[in-house]
């Protein structure tokens, strides 16, 4: 009878914690989780019609961070990062393409490390709870304030935060991208061996070398009234394909989904793009001012795409 | 004499002033014709012509004859000399309508070229790999990643 009621007071206090607890410090405690903690498991990705099998490797030593991702279908197609910097691998039946890329905020680690611009744009809900990769998790959801970004479903690990599933959905509920652990599980050292690609070495390596982008300090034009919560993250220039006029390359982000805002001269025999397409769940928007060529890219709903296309004022005519 | 004969067509010549110039009208062959050319011109403006032995050639032709400036007063009868008849205003909404149709047709045609000129490509027929790849490159996301969201 005394184990009893200890134990219900036990649990009384228990909830009453999580109540006073301010909700946001399990998304933060799921922030870091993906980035502090050394884990292996298999997720299967999903982005509409394309499914696949990643086997991720994360190890934090307490330094840096290293995670060697590699994909279990299709094609060879592998990934090593240390900190900022990742080694993109992809191979066919003659080659090694190596192409060197920037790899944060990929899956667990979707949340930027500072949630506070997630609770300016984003409310948080929290459901139930379900068995994940052999895992309890909580569920909650990530609700946009307004139209310019999509519904994030969240299964956080009850015991480190981890997030083991993620679902995103449009505003029809229509899923967008999904990805979600099979297996998972924690270690501990530092061993480092794991820590190489797993490429033939008979096969021809080829470094592909993207045309160097270049930290613009040029006020080409004025960006203003962007969606709520974007904020520039760089801004490059740079050349595309074989073409020599300068593109300015801005990217966008509200700390979850990133958006890309191309800016260049049409040179005088060159015919323009105009329209709107979809490429898998990447929008793209272009349009024509001033004899420039407006183009913006990203995983984002298309009102966002417009609003930040008709963001750009005091353009330079050409 | 000219400005009596104007005035007494539009009925402002008092009783007595009325019937000296009537009479003076009638001794005077000059004065008659002057009369009858006034006349018409007052009914051709006032568009009272309902006598149908005049014809437009014998107005035209006084008209021609006496070259004469006249001067508009503000009298209320002016004023319905003046007014079109219902007839001729029931011409304006369908004028208006045929400007109407020409102006929206115009703004069609040049918002269309203005839209959709001819030295321009639709993206959905060229899709800009270059674009996406530079995107992905510069933008950590998982697509860029685990997904080859290129167009194939």
């Amino acid at each position: 009878m005394q184990r009893l009621v200890v134990g219900l007071i036990t649990f009384i206090l228990s909830c009453y914690a999580q109540a006073a607890e301010d909700p946001w410090l399990h998304l933060e405690k799921a922030s870091q989780a993906a980035r502090k903690l050394s884990y292996k498991g298999i997720f299967l990705y999903q982005n509409f019609q394309d499914v696949r099998s990643i086997e991720i490797t994360h190890l934090n030593n307490g330094e840096e961070e290293f995670a060697r991702m590699v994909t279990l279908d299709g094609q060879p197609h592998e990934a090593l990062s240390r900190g900022k910097n990742m080694m993109v691998f992809n191979s066919n039946k003659e080659n090694v393409m190596i192409q060197e890329r920037q790899g944060q905020n990929l899956f667990p680690a979707i949340l930027p490390p500072d949630i506070e611009s997630v609770k300016a744009i984003y409310t948080l809900r929290f459901a139930n709870q379900e068995r994940i990769g052999g895992r309890e998790a909580q569920i909650v959801y990530l609700e946009p304030k307004d139209q310019f970004r999509y519904l994030y479903k969240l299964w956080l690990d009850k015991e480190f935060g981890l997030i083991l599933k993620m679902s995103i959905l449009d505003h029809q509920q229509k899923m967008i991208e999904q990805a979600s652990f099979n297996q998972i599980a924690l270690f501990s050292g530092q061993d480092l061996n794991w820590f190489k690609p797993n490429v033939d070495t008979h096969k021809k390596y080829i470094m592909n070398e993207a045309p160097q982008n270049k930290i613009s300090h040029e006020k080409y034009c004025t960006i203003s009234n962007l969606p709520a919560g974007y904020k520039e993250v760089s801004h490059v220039t740079r050349t595309m394909g074989n073409q020599p006029q300068l593109v300015h390359h801005w990217v966008f982000s509200d700390g979850l989904s990133f958006v890309s805002l191309f800016v260049n001269p049409i040179p005088k025999d060159q015919k323009s793009r105009v329209g709107e397409t979809r490429v898998g769940s990447s929008h793209v928007y272009v349009r024509v001012m001033n004899g420039n060529q407006i183009m913006v890219v990203g995983a984002v709903p298309q009102a966002t795409i417009q609003k930040i296309s008709n963001s750009i004022q005091d353009m330079k005519a050409h | 004499m000219k400005e009596k004969i104007s005035t007494l067509l539009d009925d402002e010549l008092d009783l007595k002033s009325s019937s000296q110039t009537v009479r003076d009208i009638n001794k005077d062959s000059r004065l008659r014709e002057r009369f009858e050319t006034y006349q018409l011109i007052r009914d051709s403006i006032k568009n009272e012509l309902i006598d149908s032995t005049l014809s437009s050639k014998s107005i035209l032709d006084a008209i021609d004859k006496e070259p004469i400036q006249l001067k508009f007063n503000k009298s209320s009868k002016f004023q319905s000399a003046i007014a079109l008849p219902a007839a001729l205003w029931m011409t304006w909404p369908v004028a208006a309508s045929f400007i109407a149709v020409l102006f929206v047709g115009a703004m069609i045609t040049t918002n269309t070229f203005h839209m959709k000129p001819t030295n321009t490509i639709e993206i959905a027929e060229n899709i800009p790999n270059e674009y996406i790849e530079a995107h992905q490159t510069l933008a950590p996301t998982n697509v860029a990643f685990y997904v080859e969201t290129q167009a194939k």
